[in-house]
């Protein structure tokens, strides 16, 4: 096993490389870069412009900047921010925490209501529950997460904000409270932003649960344990529910990777501080070490993600086994 | 007797409606089926794919409650066991409370219950004893027991042997299920060496038990599927065409492995299938199905070499023979047109249609029995005895 592990991740070496070789180069594709905005403002003279390409390394070809900042990287550097001027670990390190609180509840939510809510509507199908579930869910999945989350602060506004706030991430007198208020202070502004990302993902996960449940409860196999005389419970949850939950393992592995992603419309809309927001401002500015920062962590944990997927699978599933040669 | 089926019904409702959905009909698929078998013997069912074979095995195992009719197993009556309870109590009003009060109407109870067969006798006479509710409150005591004991007794082995075996549990876990639930073993050591034994005796190997079923053959896996049916020592195994899904050098394999397994249990089996070669070799008795119901049933020689009916001589001489000397001229009996659907029967006898013998009483009344041989029914006007 531990074998296995040290392959895949040795293997993700050159996946990384070559993520962050297509992606450098596209962005510095792209027409301008940072100091384009100085180029234009007339205040700042063409010396000055000069010194800050020199300092920043744009006057070199994308190529060499590339090695560079590779380089850099082996050494642990992540480089600086061109806009805040401060290493670009330490920006990204000031958000994490908002995001991973964002995408864990979320991640909980869909996840820890998706599943069982699909299990609802398998064992009842067609029943007027299994309708409505399935109402809601494609309500979730097709309306857009902009549109929800304003609807959502549209609701919360006509309310006073008293039974959600009106977006933020803190409340004002935040600073005074106590511990234990503090943390559910936390926990009630982070429900809007995570029932406006947790639906649509929710909605599959339901969906898919639902499917895959039906199909394996017409399987013999199911008859059977109810032939030789095995409880519902037993048949339902032993027998269907194992052979149902492959899929769902999969997904899981690939949202993972989604977990300090960020969620660019949703957090603009509510006001969130998290990683979403850095990156949009990123790309506008074209501050390309945070831009690359983003991106390399993104690929490692889809990575990781798809690594955990696969062992999970295989401990659960006997027919999965991980192949080493 | 082991088994006894008395005019077994099942209807399947086909709905419509788009918010309330409304019943517009019922596919018909066991539309009055009767036949019983004793222990040790075999009774083959046999007719084209949709005539209601699997429906009638899925019934008497009661993955399906029936529509209507009785299920006796062991000559008790096993027919309400898994229905709801106001469903049961209806039952037993139809079946016995009704009844009795009908007949003691045209004459007196001690005649009454001298016309019934034996195995009913008790039934009624507990009723006539102690009345309505007591009744009722006696046949519905211990539903949970009875049910228990229903599921060691009948067991059954299905087609495919792929999707019959839970992927997920190794062999041992497989079989021992079944032992550690009943509570024939007591611990999990005691029901794996009942595994092993069982292993060894449907030809597989003792190390087997910690293997997975992707890991077998085709014909390895439906063994593991017939040693799951017999681990319980089941009075009644029903299969449903256990042989379909395996090749010809292996389907042989499996039957000698139910015959010794029969003589073993002394179970009685239920064999559905639509292989005549495999049935005629296999059963004591045999049922021709069409659309629902017996066309014609009798002892498994007398039907394969004294086949009266019309539908049984063009089944039957639809099997290929082996002898290319004896090469039939089969066009004669090839039948004209489909089948016709279980919703939308048509009048009188199902097979008029297609039949090139019909004359005028076939379009309107569905013929009844007629015995034509020493335990030999035929349902059709042809045998009708001149009088």
């Amino acid at each position: 096993m531990l074998k296995y592990i040290l392959r895949r991740i040795i293997l993700a070496i050159p996946v990384l490389l070559g993520v962050s070789i297509v992606s450098f180069m596209i962005i510095s594709l792209a027409p301008g870069d940072f100091l384009d905005s100085y180029r234009l403002n007339p205040a700042v003279s063409a010396d000055q412009v000069k010194n800050l390409e020199k300092r920043f390394g744009l006057d070199k070809s994308p190529v060499v900047q590339y090695f560079i900042w590779l380089k850099n990287i082996l050494k642990g550097d992540w480089g600086d921010s061109f806009t805040y001027q401060i290493p670009v670990w330490d920006l990204i390190w000031r958000r994490v925490g908002a995001t991973l609180l964002l995408s864990i509840t979320t991640f909980i939510f869909t996840w820890g209501i998706g599943i069982p809510l699909g299990i609802y509507a398998a064992l009842h199908q067609y029943s007027l529950g299994d309708q409505i579930v399935g109402v809601i869910g494609f309500i979730g999945l097709s309306i857009p997460n902009f549109f929800f989350a304003l609807l959502f602060l549209f609701f919360a506004a006509k309310t006073g904000g008293k039974i959600f706030p009106v977006g933020g991430y803190i409340s004002l007198g935040y600073d005074s409270f106590p511990a234990w208020k503090k943390f559910l202070d936390i926990l009630w502004h982070v429900l809007g932003p995570m029932i406006t990302l947790g639906t649509s993902g929710l909605a599959g996960t339901m969906r898919v649960m639902r499917g895959q449940l039906l199909d394996e409860l017409k399987q013999d196999y199911v008859e059977f344990a109810r032939a030789k005389g095995m409880p519902e419970n037993v048949v339902i949850y032993k027998h269907a529910l194992r052979n149902a939950i492959n899929p769902i393992i999969t997904a899981l592995g690939f949202s993972i990777s989604g977990l300090l992603g960020g969620a660019v419309l949703t957090e603009n809309v509510f006001g969130w501080p998290g990683m979403g927001q850095l990156i949009i401002e990123a790309l506008l500015q074209q501050d390309i070490f945070v831009i690359m920062a983003d991106i390399m962590l993104a690929s490692v944990l889809l990575v990781l993600g798809n690594l955990i997927a696969d062992i999970l699978l295989a401990a659960v599933d006997p027919r999965v086994r991980l192949r080493l040669g | 007797m082991l088994l006894r089926v008395n005019n077994l019904k099942k209807y399947f409702p086909i709905k419509h409606g788009f918010i309330v959905e409304k019943t517009v009909g019922y596919v018909k698929a066991v539309d009055g089926v009767s036949f019983s078998l004793d222990k040790g013997e075999t009774y083959g069912l046999v007719g084209e794919s949709g005539c209601g074979k699997t429906t009638i095995g899925k019934t008497i195992l009661r993955l399906y409650n029936q529509t209507d009719g009785e299920i006796f197993i062991d000559d008790k009556d096993t027919s309400y066991f898994f229905m709801k309870r106001s469903e049961a109590k209806e039952y037993l009003r139809k079946h016995y409370i009704d009844i009795l009060n009908k007949e003691t109407k045209k004459k007196s109870e001690s005649e009454f219950l001298r016309d019934l067969p034996e195995y009913k006798k008790t039934y009624f006479e507990f009723l006539i004893k102690n009345g309505e509710n007591k009744f009722i409150d006696f046949m519905l005591s211990d539903l949970k027991g009875k049910r228990m004991h229903f599921r060691r007794k009948v067991q059954i082995v299905f087609q495919d042997p792929t999707s019959s075996l839970n992927p997920r549990m190794t062999v041992g876990s497989i079989l021992s299920e079944p032992l550690l639930f009943h509570g024939i073993a007591k611990n999990k050591n005691e029901a794996f060496d009942i595994v092993k034994e069982i292993l060894v005796n449907v030809g597989l190997k003792k190390y087997h038990v910690d293997r997975y079923p992707h890991q077998f053959s085709g014909g390895q896996r439906q063994r593991i599927a017939v040693a799951r049916a017999a681990i319980l020592k089941p009075d009644l195994i029903i299969l449903d065409e256990p042989t379909s899904a395996l090749d010809v050098s292996v389907q042989a394999q499996i039957i000698k492995l139910l015959k010794d397994l029969q003589s073993e249990l002394n179970a009685g089996y239920l064999f559905i299938s639509h292989d005549l070669g495999v049935v005629r070799f296999i059963s004591n008795y045999v049922g021709i199905m069409y659309l629902g119901r017996m066309v014609e049933y009798g002892d498994s020689d007398e039907i394969f070499d004294n086949f009266k009916h019309p539908y049984t001589e063009a089944l039957l001489n639809a099997a290929p023979v082996p002898d290319p000397r004896k090469r039939r001229d089969r066009k004669q009996f090839i039948i004209k047109g489909q089948v016709p659907s279980p919703i939308n029967r048509p009048k009188g006898c199902f097979f008029s249609p297609r039949c090139k013998y019909a004359f005028e009483p076939c379009s309107k009344k569905y013929p009844p029995y007629y015995e034509v041989g020493n335990n030999h029914f035929v349902g059709c006007y042809k045998y009708e005895p001149k009088s």
